[in-house]
């Protein structure tokens, strides 16, 4: 594999893994979200993650040779890429809602900086992929809205200084990053993503009333494979049933 | 809580009818569940959502995405509509394996 | 001629009761602010409440799967079939909430065990063979009573009942997929799904309900159900067993089969005391369920209150 194919498959598996991992677990919720309704819209949001992961591992497939599901339910822990915020348990909505704020916003930011990358299928997957993802950032915005103009900001609080290092993790700036910036594959490093990330949640939380968050990234490690103990259940849950029987369609 | 009707719009001509109603806070919150409530697969291009007891429908953004853009097949008749054919095949692929039916 | 099951004898009343009856015997519909007896909006109330809640418990034994799919598709199609099944209880809590009854209060009773949910929602799932199973045959099951109450006298829940059974019939499409399949895969996933058959067969057996009454159901009395629970359980036969018979798959009842002449399926009558148990709330996954839907109401309350706009302690 060319040194470009690499760094294209580094960033495309950091991409779908973020998806498919957060995806997962929104989608534990389905079923006894804290109120109906509720329920129906984050589940959509659950599932547009899986979908966005599947359509990022489809752009994989012939620079890493194997198929979405064998990507996505078919490797060993160590073989992830995602950035370690995206597997830990959901917790409570507070942690939830915290962790989907956070994450849309930089998904928002790094999608942003795609939409113009020289690699024209993932600019246009990438613009595909914006359409959906703009009603995340709106469900999230709501929530904030919501609960800070009804006084339960501290349900919040507590839980985006838990999630804000972590989320800044995403920004890891990835091996071979350096090509895929002169290429224009990667329109923007990182470094500058994540500043913007951190600009962009600075000046809304101030604009809802809550505690800036500390940034300092946390976690890191999960673009070359490091997991966190939540992991392990996870990928258990997550390929056990495709792993047992190798082979099987379903 | 409040109770929201919404209302649906299947073409652009056509008045709005209420598909259902749903329990949300305010306004902004309203119109954001009710998309995913009635509207999670694209039944209609635009939807409005009203106050019980008050005059106002109040729209959708005009380039609100309903229903999705990305492959929402397996959520849709589309997905499906090969499966009574697979039967047949099934039964038949069975039968070449000698997967006898079953007869009491 | 069944007289009303009402309690109050006095004429004004009875005559009122009676001529409601007339009207929808004669196949006019009611609606959430049409006068109504009493009688009948407890009924119509229990009996969607009830609906209600099996949607909202039903998505419990479903969503274990979810994360644990085998691909990528059926990860989505479970969770948006899970998805459907809240959007249901959705479309049915609101309807009881217009007949008078809070969401909260519905919801606290539920999870305190003072109202009822199907007996199918009470058993474990074991394998993925469970996931075909509840998604081909209790949701057929179900769709067969649900298309009967597609004649309910209550208009409201009839809308309801014609969005659900749309979307029942495409769960029913998925579950038909999930099933051929297994059945035609590995002798691993054949014997899975027949495994699963085995296990559910009585529960689904039960779902239907023992003997009718006729001449005592209120409900029949109402126009709420307009068929008997021995003519559904026959219509699911009819539709699903010869279809498990063509795949090779058995059921786990010997005395099962069709009588040309008569007519109609015999099969053989099942433990009912099994039943009443589990109605009663002693089912195998009763307490841990209801214990789980129990938590996350108290664990956000925090969320309602904010919903609600009450301020904060």
């Amino acid at each position: 594999m060319s040194e470009n194919d690499h760094a294209r498959l580094s960033l495309l598996l950091a991409l779908a893994d973020d998806e498919l991992i957060l995806g997962h677990r929104h989608s534990e919720w389905t079923g006894w979200a804290p109120m109906i309704e509720v329920d129906l819209a984050f589940s959509s949001i659950a599932q547009d993650e899986i979908a966005h992961a599947q359509i990022l591992y489809e752009l994989a497939e012939p620079l890493d040779g194997r198929e979405p599901d064998a990507l996505a339910l078919g490797r060993h822990p160590g073989e992830y890429r995602n950035a370690i915020v995206c597997e830990h348990d959901s917790r409570d909505w507070g942690y939830t809602l915290a962790r989907h704020y956070l994450y849309d916003v930089a998904d928002d930011v790094r999608l942003g900086s795609l939409e113009s990358s020289s690699w024209s299928e993932l600019a246009k997957a990438v613009s595909v992929i914006r359409l959906e993802e703009r009603y995340h950032l709106d469900h999230a915005r709501s929530w904030l809205r919501r609960l800070t103009g009804a006084g339960h900001g501290d349900h919040l609080s507590g839980a985006l200084a838990t999630v804000a290092g972590e989320v800044s993790a995403l920004f890891e700036p990835l091996w071979e990053e350096d090509v895929l910036v002169r290429s224009g594959e990667l329109p923007r490093p990182h470094d500058e993503l994540r500043q913007e990330w951190q600009d962009r949640v600075t000046s809304e939380l101030s604009s809802y009333g809550l505690p800036v968050p500390d940034f300092t990234p946390a976690a890191t490690g999960g673009r070359y494979g490091q997991r966190s103990p939540d992991f392990a259940p996870l990928w258990e849950d997550l390929t056990g049933l495709y792993r047992t029987h190798q082979g099987a369609t379903w | 809580m409040k109770v929201w009707e919404v209302f649906g719009e299947r073409r652009l001509a056509e008045d709005p009818q209420v598909v259902g109603t749903i329990l949300a806070p305010d306004l902004e919150m309203a119109l954001l569940l009710a998309r995913e409530c009635y509207f999670r697969r694209g039944e209609g291009q635009r939807y409005a959502v009203r106050e019980r007891g008050t005059d106002e429908l109040h729209w959708c953004r005009e380039d609100e995405v309903v229903g999705g853009v990305t492959d929402k097949s397996y959520r849709r008749p589309d997905g499906y509509v090969g499966v009574g054919a697979k039967f047949q095949r099934v039964k038949e692929e069975l039968a070449a394996r000698g997967v006898a039916p079953f007869r009491p | 001629m069944q007289s009303p099951p009402i309690e109050r004898t006095d004429t004004e009343y009875v005559d009122r009761v009676l001529a409601f009856k007339a009207r929808i015997d004669a196949g006019e519909k009611v609606e959430a602010a049409d006068w109504m007896p009493d009688e009948y909006r407890d009924a119509v109330l229990r009996f969607i409440e009830m609906h209600a809640n099996s949607e909202i418990m039903g998505a419990l034994p479903e969503r274990e799967w979810i994360p644990r799919a085998p691909s990528l598709r059926r990860k989505l199609s479970l969770t948006s079939k899970v998805q459907d099944e809240v959007g249901h209880a959705q479309i049915l809590y609101r309807v009881a909430e217009d007949l008078g009854k809070s969401r909260e209060k519905m919801f606290d009773d539920l999870v305190n065990g003072r109202t009822k949910f199907h007996n199918v929602f009470h058993y474990p799932t074991r394998s993925w063979g469970d996931v075909a199973v509840i998604g081909w045959l209790i949701d057929g099951a179900a769709l067969v009573t649900q298309k009967a109450l597609l004649n309910c006298s209550y208009e409201p829940y009839v809308r309801a009942m014609k969005r659900i059974c749309a979307e029942e019939s495409l769960h029913l499409r998925h579950g038909e997929d999930l099933t051929l399949e297994l059945v035609s895969g590995t002798p691993e996933q054949r014997e899975m799904f027949q495994d699963a058959v085995n296990r559910w067969w009585r529960p689904i057996m039960h779902f239907f309900g023992p003997p009718s009454k006729p001449g005592k159901d209120a409900l029949l009395y109402w126009g709420i159900k307009s068929k008997s629970n021995e003519e559904l359980r026959d219509e699911f036969f009819s539709t699903y067993v010869p279809r498990l018979w063509d795949l090779g798959i058995s059921v786990p009842d010997p005395e099962l089969r069709y009588d040309e002449q008569g007519g109609r399926w015999h099969w053989g009558d099942p433990d009912w005391d099994e039943f009443w148990q589990v109605v009663k709330g002693q089912g195998p996954k009763t307490a841990e369920r209801l214990g789980l839907r129990k938590h996350a109401w108290d664990t956000h309350a925090w969320v309602r209150q904010a919903f609600n706009g009450s301020a904060v302690a």
